[in-house]
């Protein structure tokens, strides 16, 4: 009995923190629901959010909308689409502002902010929470 | 004509590079309003100890008048420094950059010296050109190297980063990105020249005529590169007021001097960089071959490979790098039995200095390190490096005390806190 709640709250601990790590659908990459994008490759994504390049293979121009530095959404993007973490992406960043070469792509707070730049500008692609995906957002597919 | 051609080149490389930008038409996202200024930093806190105590070991063995060994136990002059930049957006077309640095320079101070100073021009966002200072991206991480958070260890391998002695470029730098799939390809060329000051006095050692051109292929974890500069290099008045001692010697004395002398001599350099990164571990690899004859400075190459784990916030690390002289090391120099009695001493001397100058830089060095991702922009790094000196070389230290003996092997202990902001 005094053993029994722990290891249930453990037992329960686990699966959460093993499954925000395994389970795919946490976060998912988006244009407008007005964009002429219908799909883009992983390795396209991370290229547009890492600045390497501004347009989709076929040609339409595309703004990315980063999440707040430490937002646990932020982390898991870039983990899951580009394999790199939370350092990895600030070192990268480092390299590209202090050699000139560009700056990080805008950041808003939060998923709802990001939904509400991707209605405003349907060149806009961003990543939210797949629980906020409705029909102002095309969600592009996951990796 | 030697001059005319070397300058009529990269007249020719701006203008194909134009043509490039003339063709692109990328939609261009549309982005516009009031300049906005940002304000970034970055720098390092950093110990270094070596177990040679009559010569100084540095990160910047020409323009740094001390470090660890004999100036100091445990030196903080090898690494420690702050950054400060400074970037302009006008529009999405027009920005700037100022990026000013204090570090241990020539004369023993840590003032602020520029860096970077440079308006950009963005024709699409994958065509630019740059107007002003920067720093040549010579190897993988050359204009980036004093952001030591960015760099993977402690400092890039002094032997292969100190092949070409040039560090920025005053003048004009274009680059042109094109996309093959999921790859990326980046064309960048610049052309100019600069200036860098030396010890103990400041003296002058002009580069003119500078131009290079540097191809990077990323594809995934993948990034590929080759880099080909050509310069024309002058030191300072000491160094060569010395090679002009031999041209009272007649004819051969003369030729001794334009031998050896750093007197507006061609400096070529070429590098192959290889990079593997897939974010769990990493292996990077370059090779560079730099060619400074006629000069002391000689014809050598070197190169590195390293590999690392990333264990969540820990990434142990091992470097090896060696680099191999090319040229003489040696020179005979004036015949003494031709030199009249009363200056052979004063002939021999010279003969002694010039086999100083040329004395060899190469060796091996191991080096075991690891970071720890403290923070988000910090992290903490200590590495080992073993240096194994070839042959009466003297492995890039300075202030060689009389004592000190060439040719053995130095242990170095260094400890780098790295922050950005």
């Amino acid at each position: 009995m005094s053993l029994a709640k722990p290891l249930a709250f453990l037992a329960v601990g686990l699966s959460l923190s093993l499954g925000s790590g395994e389970v795919a659908a946490d976060v998912v990459a988006v244009v407008s629901a007005q964009s002429t994008v219908t799909t883009l490759s992983r390795e396209q994504i991370v290229n547009i959010f890492l600045g390497k390049t501004s347009v989709s293979p076929s040609g339409e121009a595309l703004v990315p909308i980063d999440q707040a530095e430490g937002s646990p959404l932020r982390d898991e993007f870039y983990a899951r689409y580009a394999g790199k973490s939370a350092a990895q992406m600030k070192a990268y960043w480092s390299k590209i502002i202090f050699t000139g070469r560009g700056s990080p792509p805008t950041a808003v707070p939060d998923s709802v902010a990001v939904k509400k730049k991707i209605v405003e500008n349907p060149h806009a692609i961003g990543y939210i929470d797949q629980s906020l995906v409705d029909d102002s957002v095309r969600v592009l597919p996951s990796p | 004509m030697s001059i005319a051609r070397s300058q009529c080149r990269p007249y020719k490389l701006v203008v194909a590079l134009l043509a490039l930008f003339g063709m692109t038409s990328v939609v261009r996202a549309q982005d516009s309003g009031a300049p906005t200024y940002s304000f970034s930093g970055f720098g390092t806190l950093g110990l270094v100890h070596s177990s040679e105590k009559q010569a100084d070991y540095t990160n910047s063995p020409w323009y740094k008048p001390k470090g660890a060994g004999y100036s100091n136990d445990w030196s903080p002059d090898v690494d420690s420094r702050l950054g400060l930049q400074l970037d302009a957006k006008f529009s999405p077309e027009w920005s700037a950059v100022v990026q000013v640095i204090s570090q241990l320079r020539y004369d023993n101070t840590y003032l602020p010296t520029v860096e970077w100073a440079n308006v950009k021009y963005a024709m699409t966002p994958d065509a630019s050109v740059r107007l002003g200072r920067s720093v040549m991206s010579t190897f993988l991480y050359s204009d980036y190297r004093n952001v030591g958070y960015a760099v993977p260890w402690v400092r890039p391998p002094l032997s292969v980063y100190n092949l070409m002695p040039v560090n920025y470029n005053d003048g004009i730098d274009a680059s042109y990105r094109f996309h093959l799939g999921g790859a990326t390809h980046t064309v960048q060329g610049f052309y100019g020249g600069g200036n860098q000051k030396s010890p103990p006095d400041g003296a002058s050692n002009p580069d003119t005529d500078s131009w290079g051109i540097f191809n990077t292929f990323e594809s995934g974890p993948t990034t590929l590169r080759l880099a080909y500069q050509k310069s024309t290099l002058t030191l300072n008045d000491s160094i060569n007021g010395f090679f002009d001692q031999f041209r009272q010697f007649g004819p051969a004395g003369v030729a001794l001097a334009d031998k050896y002398d750093a007197n507006k001599k061609p400096t070529v350099f070429w590098g192959v960089s290889a990079s593997y990164d897939p974010g769990p571990w990493f292996l990077t690899g370059e090779w560079g071959h730099s060619d400074l004859t006629p000069s002391f400075m000689g014809k050598q190459i070197a190169w590195y490979v390293s590999g690392g784990v990333r264990m969540g916030n820990v990434t142990p690390y091992a470097v090896y790098a060696n680099s191999r002289m090319l040229s003489n090391t040696s020179d005979p120099g004036l015949d003494l039995t031709t030199v009249p009695t009363y200056l052979q001493g004063y002939a021999a001397g010279l003969n002694a200095g010039l086999n100083a100058f040329l004395s060899p830089t190469t060796g091996t060095t191991i080096s075991l390190g690891g970071r720890w991702d403290v923070k988000r922009n910090m992290a903490l790094k200590l590495q080992y490096d073993h240096m194994e000196l070839d042959p009466n070389s003297y492995g890039l230290l300075i202030n060689r005390q009389p004592g000190y003996q060439p040719g053995g092997q130095v242990d170095l202990i260094n400890a780098v806190l790295d922050f950005v902001f």
